[in-house]
């Protein structure tokens, strides 16, 4: 399987407002940088895809690159002697590179270490089924780099030291050289590239809703995340260039290329190289969302998806988006109170089961985006629960407030009278 | 599994044909004319309905309002006037569809709302049958309401044409409209709880109150199953997905909400038939079911 590189963008576009969190640069306006260069600090670090010169965004919350052609790098030396260190300094050398779990949800790798020493793990599971139908960058980069996974590997068994190492696989794929490695052929069927169905592929049992893998001491690690790690600590080179796959969705996913690409490439540039015209996707087909094409490509994407599909019909109501459902949820009712806005009983339906897995949207006859529309639903609950803590405590500081006005009221007006008491109301009075 | 509305319509469609072929074998060419005409009224009621709600009228792609327009020349008799029919199918549309929304939005079956209407306007044109006792008006239903006191095995002596458990025509029709049912049930176009839970209950309380076909008898499982509109219903009209219930339990108790009321409306109801009644209570019911019915994890 072979891995295009497509040529150098004009402008790479990097989010500072990620992860929940704001990063801060640590580089100046106009500032000149080097590949590899950390450009800001924070819950993940950001670095320089390429060499050129950088510029603030507007309101701080981008970083805009301007690439100068040369494409020179910061010399990068591997961490010296690393599988002889502590856990905990590993775990340092992994965050620092900014590396984030590359099977398409991005969460920082170092958190999830960290916590997963903490818990104590029995199985770890190196997921090297590919998320979703059409997409190929997991296995590409395997048989492309297989070193760097392996070191990878040997690195998360000597932080979390498992019982178990599985190396889960898709059915139906070539073998990759595991060494030993104990195999977890997936289940067929999507979405068995999900940490969730391995996680339970391997322990026997469903999980129970909101139970975590790692809540039963199993962690699930994408293999191109293990890649970035052994990169990381091999070469000493962070996180700045993945394996993309792009994914054509018309009607039936034709084979994906799979594209070497540097975080923030801008959308725009990228879509004038594929020769594609119309809008792009942050994802695979099944779940992709919009891409701004004013913006660049996240350092964890893992596709990016052509959709040609025509426009939606009503709901019809025949229940197969409910079918589809790896969680059993019922789709066609979720769709109908998301429309309607219906947020309470929306959670009561239980839109936070979802795991946004998008199998629900190709089996619907009207061709609903039903992920777009969960997902939108998902972000006004979040806004209206925000915006309803919110107003809590703004009504309990009013309270306060007026408890304390009102007590010094009342205090005021018990002196006044204590005053007036003592004091002789007129001359006449002589205090009997 | 069909992947468009359009589709879907259209597999529905070709399922119709083998039944639809025969009755005009049996009953005359005439009520092809029929249906066309009813279909075309469907689709223009639909087309214009679209175009004074602002909506864009080519809508009428999707085939949802064909269909409407020949499942309710089905359920009418084949010696209807074609002016009726076109009403009936007009009427459905506006009045069972696209007043509450259009596609996706009809809390009631649209064809049956067309024919319930067509039913209560013009009950006398709606109660000539092409008769199977050699003079029109006697549907094996209504030959056996009107049967007096004969027992079940005298009153088949009597009918012409009889089959195996029904007259002749009845029966091929009936299992015309099963083959094109279990071929939408292969395809995935319907599903199967429905078909199952209503000519289960129907069959179920046939055979609970079969009493070896005195003169009193309603008419035995067999008999029910291969008579009148049965498997027209069971497959293709309580199967409308939008007015029935969305999940698996929930159809279930559909179907078998609809095969009873069909039951007793053809032991004591009025009408010969009842499958249109039948099928709108039901559909009064599917909120109230989608409501409390669940999915199972």
């Amino acid at each position: 399987m072979s891995i295009d590189r497509l040529a150098l963008a004009p402008v790479y576009r990097l989010r500072l407002s990620a992860y929940g969190t704001r990063l801060c640069p640590v580089v100046g306006d106009s500032e000149r940088v080097l590949r590899h260069q950390l450009l800001a600090r924070g819950r993940v670090p950001l670095h320089a895809p390429t060499s050129g010169r950088v510029r603030h965004g507007r309101c701080g919350t981008m970083l805009h690159l301007d690439a100068d052609g040369a494409d020179a790098a910061l010399p990068c030396s591997p961490l010296a002697d690393w599988r002889s260190l502590a856990p905990e300094e590993l775990i340092e050398a992994i965050g620092a590179a900014g590396i984030v779990g590359l099977g398409g949800a991005g969460f920082p790798a170092a958190e999830k270490l960290r916590a997963g020493c903490r818990r104590g793990m029995e199985v770890l599971i190196v997921n090297a089924v590919e998320c979703e139908p059409g997409v190929s960058a997991d296995t590409a980069l395997a048989a492309d780099d297989p070193d760097a996974v392996r070191a990878g590997i040997d690195a998360l068994r000597r932080i979390l030291a498992p019982e178990r190492t599985l190396f889960a696989v898709a059915p139906d794929a070539s073998p990759f050289d595991h060494d030993a490695m104990e195999v977890l052929v997936a289940p067929e069927g999507y979405p068995a590239g999900f940490e969730r169905t391995l996680a339970e592929a391997a322990a026997g049992r469903r999980l129970a809703r909101g139970e975590y893998p790692t809540d039963i001491g199993v962690y699930c690690q994408n293999v191109s995340t293990c890649h970035a790690i052994g990169a990381a600590l091999e070469r000493g080179t962070p996180l700045v260039e993945r394996v993309v796959s792009v994914v054509r969705v018309v009607r039936a996913a034709a084979p994906a290329r799979n594209l070497r690409l540097r975080a923030g490439h801008a959308v725009d540039d990228l879509c004038r190289q594929l020769g594609h015209h119309g809008p792009l996707r942050a994802g695979g087909p099944l779940t992709g969302a919009p891409l701004d094409a004013g913006g660049g490509i996240d350092k964890h994407l893992h596709a990016v998806t052509i959709d040609e599909t025509t426009e939606a019909l009503p709901c019809i109501r025949c229940g197969a988006c409910a079918e589809a459902c790896p969680e059993s949820l019922r789709a066609e009712t979720l769709y109908r109170l998301a429309r309607a806005e219906h947020y309470d009983e929306l959670e009561a339906a239980g839109l936070a089961d979802c795991i946004e897995c998008g199998a629900c949207v190709p089996v619907c006859p009207s061709r609903i985006p039903l992920l777009d529309v969960f997902r939108g639903a998902k972000a006004a609950v979040n806004a209206r629960t925000a915006r309803r803590a919110d107003a809590e405590r703004a009504a309990r500081r009013f309270a306060a407030r007026r408890t304390r006005l009102d007590r010094r009221d009342a205090r005021h007006t018990a002196r006044v009278r204590m005053r007036k008491s003592r004091a002789p109301r007129s001359w006449l009075d002589d205090g009997s | 599994m069909t992947d468009s509305v359009s589709r879907l319509m259209l597999w529905v469609g070709a399922a119709l044909l083998p039944g639809l072929l025969l009755q005009a074998g049996f009953f005359g060419e005439r009520i092809l004319f029929v249906t066309a005409i009813a279909v075309a009224a469907a689709v223009l009621t639909e087309a214009a309905a679209l175009a004074l709600r602002r909506r864009d009228w080519r809508g009428v792609r999707d085939g949802s309002a064909a269909l409407t327009g020949a499942l309710v020349a089905l359920a009418l008799p084949p010696g209807i006037d074609a002016w009726i029919a076109a009403l009936a199918a007009a009427l459905g549309i506006a009045l069972g569809k696209q007043v509450y929304g259009g596609l996706g939005q009809n809390p009631f079956n649209p064809a049956m709302v067309g024919y319930a209407i067509a039913l209560v306007s013009f009950p006398q044109a709606l109660a000539v049958w092409p008769g199977i006792d050699g003079t029109t008006g006697a549907t094996p239903l209504s030959f056996l309401d009107q049967r007096g006191a004969a027992t079940l095995s005298e009153a088949f002596a009597r009918m012409e044409g009889f089959g195996y458990v029904t007259s002749r025509a009845w029966e091929a029709i009936n299992a015309a409209f099963l083959a094109g049912g279990l071929v939408l049930l292969a395809r995935k176009v319907i599903r199967w709880q429905i078909p199952c839970a209503m000519l289960g209950s129907l069959a179920l309380l046939a055979l609970l109150t079969y009493d070896a076909g005195s003169s009193a008898s309603h008419g035995g499982p067999l008999f029910h199953l291969f008579t009148g509109g049965t498997m027209l219903a069971a497959f293709f009209i309580a199967t409308d997905p939008v007015s029935a219930p969305t999940t698996p339990r929930g159809r279930l108790l559909f179907g078998a909400v609809v095969g009873t009321l069909i039951f007793v409306f053809r032991a004591y109801g009025a009408n010969p038939d009842g499958i249109a009644f039948a099928v709108l209570l039901a559909n009064l019911l599917s909120p109230v079911i989608d409501r409390h019915v669940g999915l199972a994890r």
